[in-house]
């Protein structure tokens, strides 16, 4: 094993030039949008592939927009089933070719089965059969091209799209600010699977070929491997069709959307900004966060900061790059486990009652109820709130429940809270 | 030559795979189909069948891995019930419409709620419309017979489509029963090889499978589905012919027990008709002219030879295995009706559903349906309703048909 490690960590992607000779094997004429990543995403794949490719595909937006009847833009075998059994699917034609080429009856060679899913068809519908096929060993690459919401049936939440985002099941509206859940850390669920590799990439400009290399290296795998390829979608996410790359970049430089792969087991970071850029440039390109740009939704902007820096620190801490600050995994409470009342508690609905807009110990105003603490019922901001898994838990809940100490931001506010009260 | 076994159904449906030689078989277990899939992967760890088998993590993906195996060019079978076949229902359409020969074992069990693990057709008539053949067999000895045919059908060029072979849920599938075993090689040579004529795994032909098709060519091919399955009673009536020249069991469409003269049958499907044909033979010492109409196939729906079979008789009860809630009848008792409708003089129909979760049938409850159709073929009027339970824990009361009447 120790060998495969150090043989797939060696392999690296041709040169563009020398990619550009391949022939290509998706076709222009199909009927995906103008920008859109995954055509491009796709074409790179096939590039990078040595071995004859065999695709199988999930229902998504490149399933129909790339094989209109009678028509078709793959020059290579492509099959599609359904939207939530693509790597059931690619298990069934892996084990064909295993017993065929066994009884003579195909020819034997290499062949890379590849599967194209969306985000939905990953994250969340597909997320069993997934599960199932890495778990059995078949040979084959999982490509979740991820455009963090359900693009093809019109911009719905998926459990990849970040928090704060506008889709059309989520809308910013009055109270409620986009989404309000992170995102699934699918990556890190599949590299839970051991299976030999896993990756996060993107289209980015710098660097140039770490898709590629991540193809050719996850090809070279012996049994699953997957990767999660960030997909901007310009209808979705609402920027110009010439923006697509600049999004990418902008994900990676940022470290929303780090490049890191997992080698039998051992993550390893593919690109460090040289300077990490505030999100908010990311955020503010994408008519998705619009909303977050009003004085009242400014903090939820905040928030995904957090997110991002914690993130960010603990993949530092897991590539061995930095130690980690903060506790991954906070203990969870015992069960029955209430937080001490000293009085009853303020809820989130009384206090917006009363005064019009509800109030967190620390001063600043909370933008709607749903910043109330889900153990004590306590107004709380989201700068002070602790959010794991998208919930609110107050900054005092937060300390008495899961030893959490309070955040900078309330530092100073503590006092006042305890005067208070 | 042949040799006598006591087998269980599912262990004679797994015999037929074994010999079948499959390439890939993926299954879940479930109750009562779960001894098949066992059996199976004893043979395969025993390396007495070279078939690759998939463990799947549910009957969706078992039935999708089954349409990769079978796009990709290999022969491909696999087993279930009940709610595994409910958990597969998108993706039998998936196998039809792709034109997939894939052949499965379906011991049939009801449907949750209430939760319940034994026999009836519920979860095979959910999946009447998904574009497989549905072939009902009687006993262990017919889903071995059976599946080896099957094979053939599905994988006839003006067929290619998917088979269920359907026995009854432990009346079939775990009693004991003597049958005759067919050599490997004999059985082998029946079934033949199967020669994909668009296979995923041709290189040097890509095909793309399963396409966007909208409005302007969905209909032809739909209409194409059609042809095939209209194909199919013509192909399952040569298969079970061949067959029946070889080994000396001949098979068809359907089974009529004592019709030539009868005035009044049962028509029905599965283990029940074992019953039935005893209850009749008593019927006949009697002089009552009682006659059994076993059907077969239920996809592709022998309506002709329905008709045919039954038009001279007086009166006609159905047993339906599973209801059909909101219809005028049992799924088997409204075919049924359409079958006979052109006919001038019909005969009197009524419908009985029985044995459902796996209620007995018992001679005297076949007797009391025969009672009635006698009492129907004299033409002595009755305020009974056309449709109703056998042996319930209630007063008989009417089922509300549907629309009033």
């Amino acid at each position: 094993m120790a060998a495969q490690k150090a043989t797939i960590a060696a392999i690296r992607s041709p040169s563009v030039k020398e990619l550009s000779l391949h022939p290509d094997l998706l076709s222009g004429g199909h009927r995906l949008c103008a920008g859109c990543a995954e055509s491009i995403i796709v074409r790179q794949v096939l590039l990078a592939a040595q071995a004859p490719v065999v695709v199988i595909n999930a229902t998504s937006c490149l399933e129909v927009a790339t094989t209109i009847y009678p028509y078709t833009a793959w020059r290579v075998p492509w099959l599609h089933s359904l939207f939530e059994n693509a790597a059931a699917t690619v298990s069934g034609v892996e084990a064909a070719w295993r017993a065929l080429q066994r009884r003579g009856k195909i020819p034997e060679e290499r062949i890379a089965f590849i599967v194209f899913a969306g985000d939905g068809g990953t994250y969340d519908i597909g997320l069993q059969s997934l599960s199932g096929a890495l778990e059995r060993g078949h040979r084959f690459l999982y490509v979740c091209l991820n455009n963090e919401a359900y693009m093809n049936t019109g911009i719905q939440r998926s459990s990849a799209t970040p928090l704060g985002a506008h889709t059309t099941t989520t809308p910013a509206g009055e109270v409620i600010p986009g989404k309000l859940q992170w995102r699934k850390d699918l990556t890190g669920i599949i590299a839970a699977h051991r299976i030999p590799y896993v990756a996060q990439t993107a289209l980015t400009p710098q660097p140039l070929t770490d898709l590629t290399t991540k193809v050719r290296r996850a090809l070279e795998a012996d049994g699953p491997s997957f990767l999660n390829v960030y997909s901007p979608c310009n209808r979705g996410w609402r920027f110009e069709p010439a923006d697509t790359i600049r999004i990418s970049q902008l994900a990676v430089e940022t470290c929303y959307w780090p490049l890191f792969e997992v080698v039998e087991g051992e993550w390893r970071l593919t690109y460090t900004p040289r300077e990490k850029k505030p999100v908010a440039q990311w955020l503010e390109a994408q008519g998705r966060f619009r909303h977050l740009l009003k004085p009242e939704h400014r903090h939820v902007m905040d928030e995904i900061q957090v997110w991002v820096d914690r993130e960010w620190e603990s993949l530092l801490a897991r590539t061995g790059r930095a130690a980690a600050k903060r506790d991954e995994a906070p203990p969870r409470p015992a069960p029955g486990h209430r937080p001490e009342r000293a009085e009853p508690p303020q809820t989130a609905r009384a206090a917006q009652g009363e005064g019009g807009a509800a109030r967190c110990p620390c001063g600043a105003s909370s933008p709607g109820v749903q910043w109330g603490c889900l153990f004590c019922g306590r107004v709380c901001c989201p700068r002070c709130a602790y959010s794991p898994e998208g919930l609110t838990v107050c900054a005092r809940c937060a300390r008495d429940l899961f030893g959490i100490a309070e955040p900078p931001a309330l530092a100073s506010a503590e006092r006042r809270w305890i005067s208070r009260e | 030559m042949t040799r006598v076994v006591a087998l269980t159904g599912n262990q004679a449906a797994a015999e037929a795979m074994r010999q079948i030689r499959p390439e890939v078989c993926a299954a879940y277990p479930i109750t009562p189909s779960t001894q098949v899939m066992e059996t199976f992967a004893q043979f395969v760890a025993d390396g007495r069948v070279d078939t690759e088998l998939i463990p799947v993590e549910s009957e969706h993906s078992a039935m999708s891995a089954c349409v990769g195996a079978a796009a990709a060019g290999a022969r491909v079978m696999t087993a279930t019930s009940s709610q595994g076949l409910a958990l597969m229902h998108e993706v039998l359409y998936v196998a039809s419409g792709l034109r997939l020969p894939v052949v499965m074992a379906v011991a049939t069990r009801a449907l949750s709620a209430p939760i319940n693990i034994h026999g009836d057709h519920s979860d095979a008539m959910g999946s009447r419309d998904a574009g497989w053949i549905q072939l009902y067999a009687e006993d262990a000895q017919e889903v071995y017979d059976t599946l080896l045919q099957a094979v053939r059908i599905a994988e006839h060029p003006q067929v290619l489509l998917p088979v269920m072979v359907c026995f009854d849920g432990f009346t079939t599938s775990h009693t004991i029963e003597r049958l005759v075993i067919l050599e490997d090689a004999e059985a082998r040579a029946f079934v033949g090889e199967y020669q994909p004529a668009h296979p995923l795994l041709d290189l040097k032909r890509p095909v793309t499978y399963g396409p966007l098709v909208l409005p302007d060519y969905y209909t032809e091919i739909k209409r194409q589905q059609r042809e095939a399955m209209d194909h199919a009673p013509g192909v399952i009536r040569e298969v079970g012919k061949a067959f029946g020249e070889r080994f000396g069991r001949f098979y068809g469409l359907l089974e009529a027990f004592h019709l030539q003269d009868a005035e009044v049958a049962l028509l029905l499907m599965g283990s029940a008709a074992g019953t039935v044909k005893g209850v009749v033979e008593g019927l006949r010492q009697e002089g009552i002219k009682a006659g059994v109409l076993r059907l077969r196939a239920f996809r592709p729906i022998p309506a002709r030879e329905v008709a045919a079979a039954l038009a001279p008789l007086k009166a006609v009860a159905v047993l339906d295995r599973a209801d059909s809630v909101g219809s005028p009848g049992g799924p088997l008792f409204t075919d049924l009706r359409a079958a006979l409708g052109e006919l001038p003089v019909r005969p009197r129909m009524v419908d009985y559903v029985y044995g459902l979760g796996g209620r007995d049938l018992l001679p005297e409850d076949v007797r009391r349906v025969y009672s009635r159709l006698v009492r129907l073929a004299a033409g002595e009027g009755e305020d009974e309703a056309v449709c109703q339970y056998l042996t319930v824990r209630e007063a008989p009361r009417p089922l509300s048909p549907v629309g009033g009447a």
